[in-house]
């Protein structure tokens, strides 16, 4: 497939194969529901063409953008980045590009022998790679690795596992071997996956470590504990967005768990089509976690609209309407602008994470015993 | 289907669990929808299914919390033990660490649960008969030394899926009828709807909310 606004953005050279299937320029297979076919008119081209030309710019001299004038650069991650460029720029905003690596990895103990080397990020990645891994959790790995996107070309072809599957099992068993104390949660799979879809291994591989070391740090970690706190933060910020909703929620005991924990922690993944996934992540990769919480909010606001909400007499009917956002909000645009005319601002967020960080303490210390979570199984 | 929605006299709470990839999802999937689901994604949370089933003349629906296996996240599953009024515990007769799992799983559905949970031993996977690991007759000893029902299962053709989550609310109404499980008390994971109205008297079960936000 040759992409109308020419990226191509091929897993392989060869020609497709004379089946009925193709796949999107992401590898999503033209069967199944992910599948996304753009349509780029010229008027669009000629605006990605500058586009491209401004990414351009910015990423020439990346620093010191950054430094003075992050409004512009936040303001074109929420208008979407240039797919051609969107894997770098993905790396400069997380700085898992390899320079970043080099200079912040290559003074640790192991890694000294790179420090000046400019294949640094690959070397460590490679050394990460080849350490000794728990034989179990390499099993559990491998288990799960074919279970991820398997309607993707770079996973699956031809109902046979593909090139994809052992680059992302490398990546999670990197990760663990780098993160020992995190270890491997199945929500990193969906992410690192999505990853493997825009940039190779070892690029994927330091991606994937920033976004748990700086932006959703505490995600994976046994116990979720980091995760549990902001779905108690999402949960009161909805009363700011949409009171009767909250209201309803909370009285029929749906609980922040029964639907944020796949949002959250596969950063939407699984419940975007691709191209509001990217758009998202453009945005997340800039500005944060706050995002997270600013998507979550316009899909309860658009999954529960008013006479929707008054139908649902349990909680398991609102559950199921969580679950199927409406065809509207899964597109980029329409997304994109909700969230940015949500009512809530940094200020409720900070507001709301310091009173769940309390209550959260509070409750431990009172229940220490039951909330340890963790150990006793094997 | 003239079934409305009220048109059940009881509610039961179900939970599963298990290591990861023992085919929870598929069987409720089985369950739920008589298909099966090859490329389910592992679950991440929690989900649920519902369906309706009749047991003695009784309608009888059936709510149930598919838990994710994988270790980490009983920190947000085991909140859904409570108030279960049957737990199906899963593991794959084709490896042999999911069944060497289940004493770690059944601590937990005794110490989480009310002692009247009826807990059902499943292997999953019979369909796989050739790579099994566990015999039939070990998982049938292991089910009678700890007082469970037992069955070997396949989620993918479906055999004796139905079975298992009938069995269960067979046994739950007749623990019921007899009068062990005490519909009053909190957290019997059986709600009884008098058959008359949509807004039958709540016994125990989902009202108990939690609102303690280290069990979300
Ligand atoms: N042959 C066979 N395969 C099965 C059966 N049940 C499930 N599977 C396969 O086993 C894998 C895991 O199934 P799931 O139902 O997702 O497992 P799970 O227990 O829900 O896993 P987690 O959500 O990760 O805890 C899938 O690839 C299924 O296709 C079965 O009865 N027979
Ligand atoms: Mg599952």
């Amino acid at each position: 497939m040759t992409t109308p606004n020419g990226n191509s953005f091929c897993m392989e050279e060869e020609p497709p194969a004379p089946s009925e299937t193709h796949h999107d320029m992401l590898g999503f297979r033209s069967d199944c529901s992910q599948y996304h076919h753009r349509q780029i008119s010229i008027k669009d081209t000629k605006k990605l063409r500058k586009r491209e030309n401004k990414w351009l710019k910015m990423i020439g001299k990346w620093d010191r953008t950054i430094e003075r004038r992050f409004p512009l650069i936040r303001k074109r991650c929420r208008k979407g980045i240039p797919f051609s460029l969107r894997a770098r720029a993905w790396q400069h905003l997380c700085k898992s590009d390899n320079e970043s690596i080099r200079i912040r990895f290559g003074t640790e103990e192991n890694f000294e022998s790179y420090k000046e080397d400019k294949d640094a990020a690959y070397k460590m990645y490679n050394h990460y790679l080849t350490a000794n891994t728990n034989p179990e959790v390499v099993m559990e790995i491998k288990q799960d690795v074919g279970r991820q996107f398997p309607n993707n070309k770079l996973f699956y072809e031809n109902g046979k596992s593909n090139l994809g599957q052992e680059s992302l099992a490398n990546v999670l068993i990197a990760f663990t071997n780098a993160r020992p104390r995190t270890g491997y949660c199945q929500g990193q799979g969906p992410v690192a996956a999505f990853l493997l879809m825009h940039m190779p291994e070892h690029e994927a591989f330091w991606t994937l470590i920033r976004i748990c070391d700086q932006y959703i740090c505490g995600y994976f970690d046994d116990g979720l504990r980091t995760l549990r706190l902001d779905a108690e933060i999402l949960m009161n910020l909805i009363k700011y967005v949409h009171p009767k909703a909250s209201k309803k929620m909370k009285a029929m005991d749906v609980r922040p768990a029964e639907f944020m924990i796949e949002w959250f922690m596969c950063l939407f993944t699984r419940t975007f089509p691709w191209p509001t996934c990217e758009r998202i992540w453009d945005m997340f990769f800039c500005e944060g976690v706050k995002v997270l919480f600013r998507v979550a909010l316009v899909l309860i606001k658009e999954c529960l609209p008013n006479d929707v909400l008054k139908a649902c007499t349990n909680k398991f009917d609102i559950l199921s309407k969580l679950r199927s956002p409406p065809a509207k909000v899964l597109k980029e645009d329409y997304l994109i602008q909700q969230c940015k005319e949500l009512p809530v601002n940094e200020y409720h967020m900070e507001k709301e994470h310091r009173k769940q960080l309390r209550n959260m303490r509070a409750c431990e210390v009172i229940s220490v015993p039951q909330n340890g979570d963790t150990s006793e199984v094997n | 289907m003239a079934a409305g929605p009220y048109n059940y006299s009881y509610i039961f709470k179900y939970i599963i669990i298990g290591d990861m990839g023992v085919g929870k999802s598929c069987l409720l999937h089985q369950f739920t929808e008589k298909k099966f689901m090859a490329d389910c994604p592992h679950t991440i949370g929690v989900e649920f299914g519902t369906r309706i089933i009749e047991v003695a003349g009784q309608k009888i629906k059936l709510q149930i919390w598919d838990t994710a296996g994988q270790e980490r996240f009983r920190a947000v599953t085991r909140s859904y033990y409570r108030g279960a009024a049957g737990a199906l515990m899963v593991y794959d007769i084709t490896r042999r660490t999911t069944y060497n799992h289940l004493s770690s799983w059944l601590t937990d559905a005794r110490n989480l649960t009310n002692p009247n949970t009826v807990i059902f031993l499943i292997g999953n996977k019979s369909d796989l008969d050739a790579q099994r690991d566990v015999t039939y007759d070990e998982a049938k000893q292991f089910a009678e030394e700890n007082g469970l029902m037992f069955l070997e299962c396949s989620a993918k053709t479906g055999e004796n899926v139905e079975d298992a989550f009938l069995d269960t609310a067979k046994k739950i109404y007749k623990n019921i009828q007899d009068g062990s499980l005490d519909l009053n008390a909190a957290e019997s994971g059986v709600q009884h709807k008098p058959s008359n109205g949509p807004r039958g008297a709540n016994l125990g079960g989902e009202s108990s909310g939690n609102k303690d936000p280290c069990s979300c």
